[in-house]
């Protein structure tokens, strides 16, 4: 029985977001993506996870410009992003009213597939997603978070999986962000899910470990339907296993993908150019076992590096190492994946280096404990929550129940700045990087120069003609 | 109304005039160790001469709601007043009212003072700050810029023009102050660009501050846009007020002569060792300045700006002269692009003004490079040749050591027009270095030498000794005599007494093409 493999690339989105500290620009994909369209992959991930605020953030990009520009040069292939839930592409939860824009922004400006995840596997905070993806015509791929701990099993997983699908979900993704999926493990997951669900699945896993081609192998044998790679140039290490190693591996098998090699290495070729530009830390793209025990995702241990780095703490990275696995069981084993590994990251680095365990809380850490993104995996003990929050009770409801909608407000504050409906939604996920970023691009646009311009509500506005 | 409300009615439009933008304003002004437009024509002026014309001139903006806004004095204050006793016409910005901006009327009371300036023939001194064009008025103050430039340009060569930039002054409002004669800034204090940092940053990616962008320092280094700068505002006026000393009120005037202490038959033997006989050795041309002027006083116009020529303001006998001199000691005093521009503005203003010349030549040649080649150095080089042809004024010069070919011409030679030209004993005058000359001329002695290393050393001793000296020039009476260096005041002081009289006119023509 033939049953063709689909391949998801990454090369847009998390095979530079976890190599190039997501640094690629538009200028960089440009040249390749009428070929990219040509390779007759599934889908291509060109969008969310870090690169929205990385574009403005860094590259002084505009996130929904890039979009539009990739979906004009990719006319075939079904483009795909990555949503957090409720945190949509930032780091908390944003109000209903943002999410729903948010969405359809995403969709009209011409995504086909929205994988949603949620950091805690919490589907109350994807439900809202998950609706207004539905409603606009888009494929909603729902996510389950893998994680290894004394609490996650693989009913666990399959239950969050059911509740996806009953939500409406057209697939499902296994996420592995950390590449901590072992093979065998791999193998009994997916066939067991196969068996519980009639939507195709996907497997997302990093290379970390050194063990994501394998997991992808047992993953596809077990009946998994489409796997993320990427371009061999931006492959391996933290990022996924190499497109043109799964697609030779699977050659001439029931499994074959069909997509061309040749054309394949010719778009590595570029992309070889542009990581050399980018100069990528080595660390990140060697084998790390650390991830197995620590189950830190790529991402986080360059973060953790560069946060000591900061401090002038470098000698104390296998402490905090050590010391992220105890925080993570203390908040109830919540997955770690943006936004909780950065948090339980940070809040480990302050507990190393205050020299006191919670001598020092981070408000996400409140947070947290409070509830306010979601729930836990399984309950926090009560004397470290009141260690944290003290006599404070957590809330129950759906976090984004407590929000307040927000578009209305911000369309008055930044009404000066405001160039298409876009701009409220970068301005209500990242304001203060958002607010630099209009007004560098007001200053492009118009040739105003902020710093010469007087402007008095009741006098001349001066500025040098 | 009686007599006695008129008056007060008087006083108190007056007073609120004179109390500009109010006293928070004006506290914000010296918080960044600035003076008030009104203050800063009390320091610079002679005290009490100051009377101000059209304190109560106002806009006549009505749109965009503008018809209520008050700017007391229109932004500027503008009037006359004594420096040494003599006229001066002045404006000064204020920019504790709305931001010193531009605008129809404010443009309208210092064209005033500029035509009362070239009818009584005076010089103008503008003090700059302001943040710019009033947006509201549109193309009324736009006509306001234009008409400032255009009797800046009209008055040039008539009347002397001093801008002081005081604050900022961006966009169109520079060229103004790039008319002028002289532009003093103050550092810290003044800021002059055309695009701000924010739109460089924008359009190229370079980041600048404004300081490195437009700041007292660059404009007198870099740029030389500026030829003064200062660390404080008191300063500037001290300097203001010397350059005006050397300077005539108008272009049918000569300027002031004072009486000196200084012996006009003084010698110094100091010159007579100044020059090292190793030719490749540079000393401070300064010294040689300083030997020769009244009471080795000058005024050193952009002094920081191309320091491998020397433009300065002396006396000789108490007559102002303006001395051009090449510093062996920057880039061996080699001509370059920057060298040629600085020189050529400054003798065109000496020619303008009827301030005798003196030219002090010790001059290797111009500076080799493609970036010379490409940024025109046979463009600007030009201008040089060009002023000093052009310039009827005493042309005295002084040749210290070298001057070798094209670089000799340009530096006043007599073929260019030097009224009197001395020479040092230690002038080489030729048409190359010694080595390079005997290298030519002796190419086939030295190729069929048994020796051809010492031959070429005997060869360029030999082409030294009977070349590389000012015999040759003086035998055709390009220069008017050798003398002893510690002789070099007390004869050109007699050359300039003698060439008092000079009088040159040019063909009658519209004007010439200088090779901009």
């Amino acid at each position: 029985m033939n049953r063709k493999i689909k391949i998801t690339d990454t090369i847009l989105r998390d095979a530079h977001q976890s190599l190039l500290a997501t640094r690629m620009s538009f200028e960089e994909m440009e040249p390749v993506l009428e070929k990219l369209d040509q390779v007759g992959y599934h889908s291509l991930e060109v969008w969310g996870g870090a690169t929205f605020d990385s574009c403005i953030r860094f590259l002084n990009e505009d996130p929904w410009i890039r979009l539009r520009k990739i979906r004009e040069k990719i006319k075939q292939t079904k483009l795909q992003m990555l949503l957090r839930g409720q945190n949509l592409v930032g780091y908390k939860h944003y109000p209903d009213d943002v999410v729903e824009l948010f969405v359809c922004k995403a969709i009209e400006n011409g995504l086909d597939i929205i994988r949603v995840f949620d950091a805690l596997n919490d589907t109350r905070n994807m439900e809202m997603a998950i609706k207004v993806a539905k409603r606009e015509g888009a494929h909603v791929q729902g996510t389950v978070v893998y994680t290894i701990s004394p609490v996650h099993n693989v009913q666990k997983f399959i239950d969050t999986a059911k509740e996806l699908v009953d939500m409406g979900s057209d697939s499902i993704c296994i996420k592995d962000m950390a590449g901590i999926l072992a093979p065998y493990d791999a193998y009994e997951l997916v066939t067991k899910m196969k068996e519980k669900i009639d939507v195709p699945i996907q497997l997302h896993t990093h290379y970390t470990s050194g063990m994501g081609s394998m997991t992808c192998l047992k993953a596809i044998e077990a009946g998994a339907d489409i796997i993320d790679t990427a371009i061999s140039s931006l492959a391996l290490g933290t990022s996924q296993p190499a497109t043109e190693s799964i697609v030779a591996a699977l050659r001439n098998t029931p499994y074959d993908t069909g997509l061309n090699l040749t054309l394949l290495s010719n778009i590595a070729q570029h992309f070889k150019k542009v990581k050399e530009k980018h100069n990528p830390d080595i660390m990140l793209t060697g084998v790390d076992t650390r991830v197995i025990n620590y189950q830190i995702p790529g991402g986080m241990l360059s973060n953790l590096t560069s946060q000591l780095q900061q401090q002038n703490a470098l000698d104390k990275f296998e402490d905090v190492i050590k010391e992220v696995p105890k925080v993570r069981e203390e908040m109830g084993y919540p997955p770690l994946v943006t936004p909780t590994s950065q948090i339980i990251g940070t809040q480990a680095v302050l507990n190393v280096l205050s020299g006191e365990r919670y001598k020092m809380v981070l408000n996400e850490i409140k947070s947290y404990v409070k509830g306010f993104y979601g729930r836990p995996t399984v309950p926090i003990k009560d004397e470290i929550r009141k260690k944290i929050i003290g006599d404070e009770e957590p809330i129950t409801c759906r976090p984004a129940d407590l929000l307040e909608p927000q578009l209305e407000k911000i369309k008055k504050e930044i009404s000066t700045y405001i160039e298409k409906e876009e701009d409220l939604l970068t301005y209500a996920l990242f304001p203060q990087v958002a607010m630099n970023f209009f007004q560098k691009r007001m200053i492009e646009k118009y040739r105003i120069d902020p710093d010469l311009l007087n402007q008095d509500e009741n006098s001349f506005s001066t500025y040098p003609a | 109304m009686t007599m006695d409300k008129k008056l007060e009615e008087l006083a108190a439009r007056r007073a609120r005039v004179q109390a500009g933008g109010g006293s928070k304003r004006i506290e914000k002004q010296h918080s960044l160790g600035k003076n008030t437009a009104r203050e800063r024509i009390q320091k610079l002026l002679d005290p009490g001469s100051f009377v101000e014309i059209d304190p109560f001139v106002e806009h006549r903006c009505i749109q965009f709601g503008m018809e209520k806004v008050q700017a007391p004095g229109e932004g500027v204050v503008t009037g006359y007043g004594t420096i040494d006793g003599r006229l001066i016409y002045i404006f000064a910005q204020d920019f504790t009212v709305i931001g010193g901006s531009l605008g129809e009327m404010h443009a309208a009371k210092i064209c005033k003072i500029m035509d009362m300036a070239v009818k009584m023939g005076a010089p103008l001194i503008g003090l700059n700050d302001s943040g710019g064009a009033r947006i509201q008025e549109g193309v009324d103050a736009l006509k306001g810029y234009g008409e400032i430039f255009y009797r800046n340009t009209r008055a040039s060569g008539v009347i002397p023009q001093i801008s002081v930039i005081l604050g900022p002054c961006a966009g169109g409002a520079v060229y103004s102050p790039a008319l002028t004669d002289f532009v003093f800034m103050v550092e810290g204090i003044s800021k002059m660009f055309i695009t701000g940092p924010q739109v460089i940053k924008a359009v190229t990616g370079e980041d600048v501050t404004p300081e490195e962008l437009g700041g007292a320092v660059t404009h007198n280094q870099i740029s030389g846009v500026a030829q003064f700068m200062s660390p404080t505002e008191d300063q500037c006026f001290a300097q203001i007020r010397q350059l005006i000393s050397h300077i005539p009120s108008n272009n049918l005037e000569d300027a002031p002569v004072y009486k000196t202490q200084d012996d006009p038959n003084r010698t110094s033997e100091e010159l007579n060792r100044i020059v090292p006989t190793d030719p490749n050795k540079p000393y401070d041309m300064k010294q040689v300045i300083r030997e020769i002027v009244d009471q080795g006083q000058m005024l050193e116009v952009s002094a920081h700006y191309a320091q491998n020529i020397i433009t300065a303001f002396a006396r000789l006998n108490g007559r102002s002269i303006g001395i051009i001199a090449n510093q062996p000691r920057v880039l061996a005093g080699c001509l370059d692009i920057n060298a040629s521009d600085k020189a050529c503005r400054f003798i065109r203003f000496c020619d303008a003004f009827n301030i005798p010349i003196l030219t002090i030549s010790d001059v290797p040649g111009y500076l080799p490079g493609v970036s010379q080649e490409h940024g025109g150095i046979i463009r600007h080089g030009a201008k040089l040749l060009y002023a000093y042809s052009e310039a009827t004024v005493p042309k005295l010069t002084v040749i210290t050591r070298k001057a070798y070919g094209g670089a000799y011409i340009a530096m006043c030679s007599r073929h260019l027009g030097g009224d009197h030209v001395l020479a040092w004993p230690t002038a080489e005058i030729a048409v190359m270095g010694p080595e390079g000359a005997a290298n030519i001329i002796f190419r086939k002695e030295i190729e069929e030498s048994s020796n051809p290393q010492a031959t070429r050393q005997e060869k360029i001793r030999e082409y030294r000794e009977q070349f590389a000296t000012p015999y040759q020039a003086a035998a055709r009476g390009y220069i008017d005599d050798v003398i002893e260096p510690s002789e070099t005041r007390p004869r050109l002081i007699s050359a300039l007494e003698m060439l008092i009289t000079k009088r040159e006119t040019l063909p009658s023509k519209k004007h010439g093409n200088i090779p901009m």
